[in-house]
């Protein structure tokens, strides 16, 4: 298993570089010389400007060949330096940035996903069980229904009705810890409520897949209780794609929910991120998109490590 | 755990949720003489060298005093003393500016005073020196240096020096053992006098010393705090900081050894009818704490004014027509059950189309026949309707760059290539036609297609669609360029484009602020994006600026205004209206787009505001229990349909 660890992670290397190497392009084609932006152009003439847009290139090293600054960005990555924010903290370091807005985003994403996850397995198992039945049919269709429904809708209605109208929910607002639940208790909703369809339909393939194996029927002909069968069984066996969608799910959670952060207040990572690109701040842009990375590289390999423990058919080589 | 453990957990928790939600969002913290605010982005701190943007602005202003402020109530605006006792003295030759500090100002207690065991210490002339000094450090990176670049003797070389200075960065002491010069133009011969020597006459230099840039705090907090400074904010003004989470809110508290300081008694004309003078006299601050919210979007913004958990606030474009009646521009519905205030203030600022005076068709370089088609556009551009379907009617009309605060305004000159009051749209378009005619470009023949840089943003598309059409029907092609944010800055910026939508804010209330755009030497990447350059003009600016204030000046300027609006440098469009709803129990608030210090103005009738709200947010559980009626319907139904359609294995 240790060699494949570290064969996975050699693969990972040009995955990693391929990522930055796009971001770094991209960014220079969308802003050439940063330097432009930061200085702006009041006060003095036009060349008086240009010397401060040459002083502050010199300063940011935008000034260099584009070599030599995408291997100082590579370097700065190695040592997990993100360098300073431009504009939404300027001079804060990004990573501190990133820290503080990963709290807040697990806040709300790690309950609302365990809820959804629970609540969507179970449906699924309910409507394989009672697969092309009305009651199968019927929760399909409502959880597609609210699966199609888009998200800012949610949280416009949620918002005007259910806090403001009816006062149940607080409008808006985020307090750490567990005091905060009663302020995320509305986003959490929103949040199930969003994702439920598509899990649910997820789940239900794969539980539908296992319980046509003759397995289960022969365990039925045994005469095994529905429940055992269920949960002893067909649960067990539909782990791998469970298993694969959740882990992958993780990094997902880390980076927030960009529409629901942002409209109730929450101070994570997503809210911060659209902050990032409304206000310019490349640095705080690069991070996200290379630690986004990262993430889904190394969440890969766990899935994969899980897979053996899971699966003892599977073998790590 | 047990079954029974686990139902027991999940019930408390339920009850947790359930009793933490609705009711008030400041429920447990004190209400009385507490203001409410917004800010519509994170704050960024409170280091007044970094204060170039909208939230920053307000941090500091509200948090820090600065040598002058503006006088809350008078318009156009007026300067008043802060920290200094008067206005300052200019020598003859204008190159010496004494400001007389006030004594006895103490700054805040605080753990940065070392030496008087966190005591503040009295505010000093040298503080201010040190405040200057650190705007030019170039380690400091302040976006406001430009303010003061060039004008004061020896701050130059200091900036200069700065670059290369040995030691700490930012290290709240400049002195040679780390290579900073001594700056000559800045002094404090005694504790409560500071002189600045100047290069050059700078008629604009109290204004900015007005500004947010040039605040006054204690080294000491800069030494003892260093980058943290900006979350450990120490000043002379009428709050400390309580708490500060920069993402969520802030909570100012009232510094009770704040100086004598007290509510203006009086205002322009008008005010006392609108009951703003009945805070006269009153000690500042008028409440005892600030809560200042982040909100970033406008929905959960506007639910929580019309709840009453803010004080005051803006229309967000979606909700004017429910808070606005179109028709007669008063509140309506509930704005007026809840007995809001509106008031309108016009600001200092001009939105306009920007032409490239490069370019080979609408340019300089087109001559006269570029000169008619700018002029043509400018009149065939339908005002009334972007004013109403893209604005709310939240604009008003701007006919030059000198605007009607400015002393040099001439009411009585409008602007001949705008729409006139008494001319239909088919009137001018008619009128634009000519002037295309004339030219020798009758309906458009000969002139290529024109480019407008345009944004993907919706509002940019809107308006972009409404120019078109308003230009093909005086028979010119409009089309779009498409590009980013930060595309259109270089193209600005190496003189690319050939239009494009833009505004100007005024740094300060002064007409030179905006006449400066039109100054040769300042063109891209300088300020001047039109690259216009007219020797007449410029020559008129250069001998305009080294003059006072004055019956000279005026006529000065208003030539310069007449020259550039004849020459439809820019279309002039509009400037905006700010429309603040006030709450009933809101006093002594007076809207201002340049400074942006008004907490410690703002009075809160807290008994009031308990009387009128109470009811306005009963909670309503009936929804939720219907609900869940649904739910549970819709669950049994569903199981009794599995139970009958069994299909198992």
């Amino acid at each position: 298993m240790g060699f494949y660890i570290l064969r996975r992670l050699l693969h990972a290397i040009p995955v990693l570089l391929g990522v930055t190497l796009i971001t770094f392009v991209l960014f220079h084609v969308v802003c050439p010389n940063a330097a432009e932006i930061l200085v702006g152009t009041k006060g003095g003439t036009g060349e008086e400007i240009k010397a401060r847009i040459a002083k502050e290139s010199a300063r940011l090293g935008t000034d260099q060949p584009l070599t030599v600054q995408y291997g100082r960005f590579l370097n700065e990555l190695v040592h997990w330096d993100f360098g300073q924010s431009w504009r939404l903290q300027k001079g804060r370091d990004v990573i501190d940035m990133l820290g503080d807005g990963v709290g807040p985003s697990l806040m709300l994403a790690v309950p609302a996903f365990l809820i959804e996850l629970l609540l969507a397995v179970s449906l699924a198992l309910f409507c394989a069980y009672y697969r092309n039945s009305v009651a199968d049919i019927t929760t399909v269709i409502v959880t597609v229904a609210m699966m199609s429904v888009p998200a800012l809708s949610y949280i416009l209605f949620g918002q005007y009705f259910l806090a403001h109208t009816w006062n149940m929910f607080p409008v808006f607002g985020y307090q750490p810890g567990l005091a905060g639940l009663a302020t995320l208790a509305l986003p959490i909703l929103i949040w199930v409520a969003l994702a439920l369809g598509g899990e649910v339909r997820f789940y239900r393939t794969v539980m539908l897949e296992e319980m046509r194996k003759d397995y289960v029927r022969t365990a039925a002909s045994k005469g095994l209780s529905t429940k055992r069968i269920l949960f002893k069984h067909v649960f067990k066996n539909g782990m791998i794609p469970l298993i694969t969608r959740v882990i992958v799910t993780v990094p997902f959670l880390m980076l927030g929910s960009l529409l629901i952060e942002r409209f109730f207040g929450i101070p994570g990572l997503g809210s911060m991120t659209i902050d990032a690109v409304n206000q310019n701040d490349l640095p705080v842009i690069k991070a996200m998109v290379v630690i986004s990375a990262i993430l889904l590289v190394v969440f890969n390999l766990i899935t994969d490590l899980c897979y053996a423990l899971v699966d003892p058919r599977v073998r790590l080589k | 755990m047990t079954r029974n453990t686990a139902a027991l957990a999940v019930l408390v928790l339920a009850a947790a949720i359930v009793g933490g939600c609705g009711g008030d969002p400041y429920a447990g913290q004190p209400t009385e003489g507490t203001l409410r605010v917004v800010l519509i982005s994170e704050m960024k701190g409170f280091d007044p060298t970094q204060a170039d943007e909208e939230i920053s602005n307000v941090c500091v202003y509200n948090f820090f005093d600065q040598l002058y402020e503006y006088h809350n109530l008078k318009r156009p605006f007026e300067l008043v003393p802060c920290l200094a006792e008067a206005m300052p003295e200019v020598s003859a030759d204008e190159l010496t500016v004494t400001v007389r500090l006030k004594k006895g100002v103490r700054y805040h207690d605080d753990p940065c005073f070392t030496k008087t065991g966190g005591k503040g210490r009295e505010m000093v002339a040298s503080d201010a020196v040190f405040c200057f000094k650190r705007m030019m450090d170039a380690n400091v990176h302040s976006p406001g240096t430009w303010l003061i670049e060039g004008y004061i003797v020896g701050l130059d070389d200091f900036l200069a020096a700065s670059e290369s200075a040995t030691g700490p960065k930012d290290p709240g002491v400049y002195g040679p053992e780390h290579g900073y010069p001594e700056v000559a133009g800045l002094s404090a011969p005694d504790p409560h006098t500071f002189v600045i020597r100047l290069t050059r006459p700078y008629r604009e230099l109290t204004w900015v010393l007005a500004m947010s840039y040039f605040s006054i705090y204690p080294p000491e907090a800069v030494q003892h705090y260093g980058r943290a400074f900006r979350e450990h904010p120490v000043s002379t003004g009428p709050y400390l900081l309580e708490s500060y989470e920069r993402a969520q809110r802030m909570v100012l508290v009232r510094n009770p050894d704040y100086r004598e300081d007290v509510y203006p008694s009086d205002g322009s004309p008008g005010d006392a009818e609108k009951g703003r003078l009945d805070l006269a006299g009153k000690r500042l601050p008028l409440n005892e704490r600030v809560i200042a919210t982040v909100i970033k979007e406008d929905t959960p913004m506007w639910l929580y004014f019309s709840a009453g958990h803010l004080d005051r606030a803006g229309i967000p474009k979606d909700n004017f027509e429910t808070a606005v009646d179109v028709e007669t521009e008063q509140l309506k519905g509930l704005m007026v059950e809840h007995q809001v205030r509106l008031e309108r203030d016009p600001r200092i600022e001009v939105i306009y189309d920007c032409f490239n005076f490069d370019d080979p068709v609408v340019g300089a370089k087109a001559g006269e026949k570029g000169r008619a088609l700018r002029r043509a556009m400018s009149l065939g551009l339908d005002e009334e309707w972007a004013r109403v379907n893209l604005y709310n009617r939240r604009v008003s009309r701007v006919e030059g760059p000198v605007l009607r605060e400015f002393p040099e305004h001439d009411p009585a000159f409008k602007n001949p290539w705008k729409r006139r009051p008494d001319e239909t749209m088919d009137q001018v378009r008619e009128r634009a036609r000519k002037v295309l005619a004339d030219a020798g470009m009758a309906g458009g023949a000969g002139v290529p297609v024109i480019y407008v840089d345009v944004t993907d943003s919706s509002t940019d598309e809107q308006f972009f669609v409404s120019f078109q059409d308003d230009m093909q029907a005086i028979g010119l092609n409009v089309q779009a360029y498409k590009a980013s944010w930060q595309e259109q800055i270089r193209r600005q910026r190496e003189s690319k484009y050939q239009m494009v939508g833009l505004s100007w804010g005024a740094d300060y209330p002064e007409a030179q602020n905006f006449l400066q755009l039109y100054y040769g030497p300042n063109r891209s990447p300088g300020s001047n994006s039109s690259n216009y350059a007219n020797p007449e003009y410029d020559a008129l600016y250069e001998q305009a600026i080294a003059l006072k204030p004055g019956a000279e000046r005026t006529e000065l300027y208003r030539r310069l205004e007449r020259i550039v609006v004849d020459d439809a440098v820019w279309i002039f469009r509009y400037r905006r209206e700010q429309w603040s709803l006030l709450q009933p129990w809101l006093k002594g608030f007076r809207y201002n787009d340049i400074s942006l210090k008004s907490y410690k103005y703002s009075h809160v009738d807290a008994a009031k505001r308990r009387e009128l709200t109470a009811g306005w947010n009963p909670v309503h559980w009936w929804p939720s229990i219907i609900a869940l009626g649904l739910v549970a319907l819709l669950v049994g139904l569903t199981l009794l349909a599995a139970r009958r359609q069994v299909k198992g294995w």
